[in-house]
């Protein structure tokens, strides 16, 4: 029951309870006042009726107290007659000193039947008047009469002897009416002060519930608006003032958090969606907008041009000129980018140096050319990065949506296909792709897995082509080349595999392999035959560039225990422009080791004399190409010629490859080319053809 | 289709530097062209003409505004002006020095300057012009 009272009362709301407050306390004051008041009239009025009869007894005893004394009934009965005056007399009774009846007044409309004389009649005997007496005396002192008459005894005396008894008895109606007056007005102001102070409680109890309903208000309009900027005046300084004060402060408190908050979502967004280094879109964005871009062009029935660009020997600037710089270079790399492309085209950074760009809106395959040319043209302008002007050429791969692929995946795959192409054909370019590349790729992917494997089982062969000198014939060296005897695609040339074992690294073993079987073989020749026969092997790009060189061909010489002077490394003239800071080093610790050094392929590439003079080189091998057209080009005539002749300044030896004809030869050797190499002469043969031949001249 | 496409990238939101804007995107791409087809050696000359008038009407039609309403980083952009036209002032010494140079130079230096200057410097003054209620 306390507890249901309890979860009332807290339920009810504020104003009720404050207008509850004030009313039940004005309540309980104004009831006590009233009891109070009504009570004290109350005694008042009874206390004055009492005293009123007790003196009227007191008279009549005085007055009546001769009659008495000389029995005159008539005399004390006019005595009394005045008490028809007072109208609340019922009786008066005049008892002798044996309480019989001397003398009665009885009221004019009074109702006599109850008054307890009038139930005994004349001849009653005393005692029981005695009785009545002493019932009315008892019932007399009782201060609360209830009953409907009041009853007042008083002696009379002469001379101080009581001769008798006086009894008056009074109506109670005129006190009745008066009690109830007192207390009809009482209430009457009791309710008029209860209403007074109801009306004044609404009042007042908003001082507290108004401020209180202001900020649940405030609160409640926060919560639905999710505004956390509004605030809540302050009623005062009072403790609802602070509890205002309070709230606004966590108000604030939440603003702000709110803000920091939503700062590091954005901030989040970003790193999702960009490029760290070049602010770029990143691989999620690109993916999104390329997505997007793909639905709309299959509503509107347009192509989009997805074009993959990869900076060609990125690895080898970071290399050179430190990360820091790699990192300059892509930043700028993608600020011009940004710049040739419209702003509905997209152009994201996927990873290191590798960039992709989605052309929406273009008409045809020639479109998307033109703008892989313009990407082309570009970077022709050189960048700057730390007081160096440095050029950088890219590879281009270009699909077509949805013609080259239907899913984002399959388009940036082929254009990376493509784009390798490009990259294989000789850098500085772009590839549109065509089906037949998928082919292609997975070919060569299917190969260097191949490649790898190869050399464990001995699937590769050692070919040797003689070189001879042009004015005795004789036989003065070979050239080892590598064959590739594969089981299913049989005999693969090293133009095909090498470049692939160039890129997997795999280059590395191959070579070091042909070095050791090589020398081997150049040692068994020296130990039978006796004849200096050189043995020249072809370097890689790869071994040259991480100084692998002449660490490999030192452990080639110790472990077969060749004469130096028997090996001879080819390198081409290109291989050592692109890396003639590593040449450089690398030639001169190779001469240390005793050997000669060759350069392949000489013409094809544009070094200048001066350059070539660092080097410290033994021979010159004239490209095929110019012996091939030497009698039917009088240009190409004259390249051999002069490099001939430059080569002799230089103290350097000529080789001539790819001698087929009779022609050729003669001409050659007039021009005072000292070394022949070509079909003509002998084609690349086994190890032991080769040695046959040793054999032969030795005894002849 | 020129070589550098006039797009939101190089626009600062003030209408008259914009339009100043593409018309250094037009030398340019202008310029490339002429490369590319053979023309250089007179071009470059024309083009350093324009360049010339350009950077004095337009470098100084910026500062002027941009001193008129007190810009607080007009010390910073008037000395990146500065950098410019001494840069330009090199290249024209190049010029008549070893033309065959120029070419990539020149091209390094227009596109540098459209990406530093243009994209970045201008940029800042933009939003400064628009709360001014330059447009």
């Amino acid at each position: 029951m306390n507890r249901t009272m309890l979860t009332y009362l807290a339920n009810i709301s504020i104003r009720r309870k404050l207008m509850l407050l004030i009313m039940l306390t004005c309540g309980l004051v104004l009831m006590a006042t009233t009891c109070i008041f009504v009570i004290k009239e109350a005694n008042d009025i009874i206390s004055t009726q009492r005293k009123d009869l007790a003196s009227l007894a007191d008279i009549l005893s005085k007055n009546v107290a001769s009659s008495v004394t000389f029995d005159d009934p008539q005399s004390a009965l006019d005595t009394m007659s005045s008490l028809t005056v007072k109208t609340d007399i019922i009786a008066a009774y005049i008892l002798r000193s044996d309480a019989t009846i001397f003398s009665r007044y009885i009221a004019a409309n009074a109702k006599t039947k109850d008054v307890p004389f009038e139930q005994l009649d004349q001849n009653s005997p005393p005692a029981d008047f005695q009785k009545v007496l002493k019932q009315i005396q008892l019932s007399s002192h009782q201060f609360l009469q209830l009953s409907e008459r009041f009853s007042m005894v008083a002696p009379i005396q002469l001379d101080g002897q009581t001769i008798g008894t006086i009894v008056l008895f009074a109506d109670l109606h005129e006190l009745k009416s008066r009690l109830l007056s007192t207390l009809i007005s009482a209430i009457l102001v009791l309710s008029l002060a209860a209403a007074a102070a109801y009306l004044l409680s609404v009042r007042l109890q908003t001082i507290i519930s108004l401020p209180i309903l202001n900020l649940v208000d405030t609160m409640r309009s926060v919560s639905e608006t999710k505004d956390f900027s509004l605030r809540a005046d302050t009623p005062g300084s009072d403790e609802i003032g602070q509890l205002y004060d309070s709230f606004n402060e966590m108000l604030q408190e939440i603003e702000e958090r709110n803000l920091v908050l939503r700062q590091r979502q954005e901030h989040l967004q970003e790193l999702a969606h960009f490029d760290t280094l070049t602010r770029l879109p990143n691989r999620v964005l690109f993916h999104d907008r390329l997505q997007q871009a793909m639905n709309l062009a299959l509503r509107s029935n347009q192509l989009i041009a997805v074009i993959f660009i990869d900076l060609d020997r990125f690895k080898d600037i970071n290399d050179t000129l430190g990360h820091r710089t790699g990192d300059l270079l892509l930043q700028q790399v993608a600020d011009r980018m940004e710049l040739v492309l419209r702003d509905c085209d997209t152009v994201a950074r996927l990873g290191g140096d590798e960039f992709t760009i989605f052309v929406q809106d273009i008409r045809s395959q020639k479109n998307a050319c033109k703008v892989a040319q313009k990407l082309l043209d570009l970077f022709e302008i050189p960048y700057c990065l730390d007081g160096q002007q440095i050029f950088v050429t890219c590879s281009i791969g270009i699909t077509i949506f949805p013609d080259d692929g239907e899913t984002i995946d399959t388009l940036l795959m082929n254009a990376d296909i493509a784009m390798y192409h490009a990259k294989a054909d000789g850098k500085n370019a772009f590839r549109l792709f065509n089906p037949e590349m998928n082919q292609q790729a997975s070919e060569r992917v299917a190969l260097q897995t191949d490649l790898r494997k190869a050399l464990d089982l001995n699937q590769l062969q050692l070919m040797y082509q003689p070189k001879f000198d042009a004015q005795t014939g004789v036989m003065i060296g070979v050239e080892a080349l590598i064959r590739w005897q594969h089981p299913e695609r049989g005999m693969i040339p090293p133009s095909r595999f090498i470049p692939l074992a160039e890129e997997s690294g795999a280059i590395q073993a191959i070579t070091e392999w042909v070095l050791s079987t090589a020398c081997k073989q150049a040692k068994i020749w020296h130990e039978s035959v006796n004849n200096a026969v050189s043995v020249a092997v072809n370097l890689s790009a790869y071994s040259l560039k991480r100084n692998k060189a002449p660490v490999m061909v030192q452990e080639a010489l110790e472990e077969t225990g060749l004469p130096p002077h028997l090996l001879e490394l080819e390198l081409t003239e290109s291989m050592l422009i692109e890396n003639d800071q590593h040449a450089e080093e690398t030639l001169h610790d190779l001469k240390k080791l005793g050997i000669s050094i060759a350069i392949d392929d000489f013409g094809t590439g544009y070094s200048s004399l001066s350059y070539l003079h660092r080097f410290p080189i033994d021979a010159l091998k004239i490209d095929r190409s110019f012996v091939w057209n030497m009698n039917r080009s009088d240009s190409d005539l004259a390249i051999v010629v002069a490099i001939i002749a430059m080569a002799h300044s230089l103290k350097l030896t000529v080789v001539a490859e790819g001698v087929e004809t009779e022609a050729q030869l003669a001409s050659l050797k007039k021009n005072g080319c000292e070394i022949i190499q070509g079909y003509l002469l002998g084609k690349p043969t086994t190890a032991e053809n080769i040695a046959s031949n040793l054999q032969k001249k030795k005894s002849r | 289709m020129g070589l550098i496409s006039c797009n939101k990238i190089l626009t600062v939101g003030v209408q008259r530097f914009d339009e100043d804007h593409h018309q250094l995107v037009a030398i340019i791409n202008q310029l490339h062209k002429a490369f590319k087809s053979g023309e250089g050696m007179h071009s470059i000359q024309l083009a350093l003409q324009q360049l010339d008038s350009y950077t004095c009407y337009h470098f100084h039609a910026e500062e002027e505004l941009l001193a008129q309403h007190d810009y607080p980083l007009l010390e910073e952009h008037q000395k990146a002006h500065q950098d410019i036209l001494s840069r330009f002032a090199e290249l024209q010494a190049e010029f008549h020095a070893s033309p065959a140079a120029m070419q990539q130079n020149l091209m390094q230096f227009l596109l540098d300057w459209l990406i530093s200057h243009t994209k970045t410097v201008d940029q800042k003054y933009g939003l400064f012009l628009n709360s001014r209620g330059i447009y």
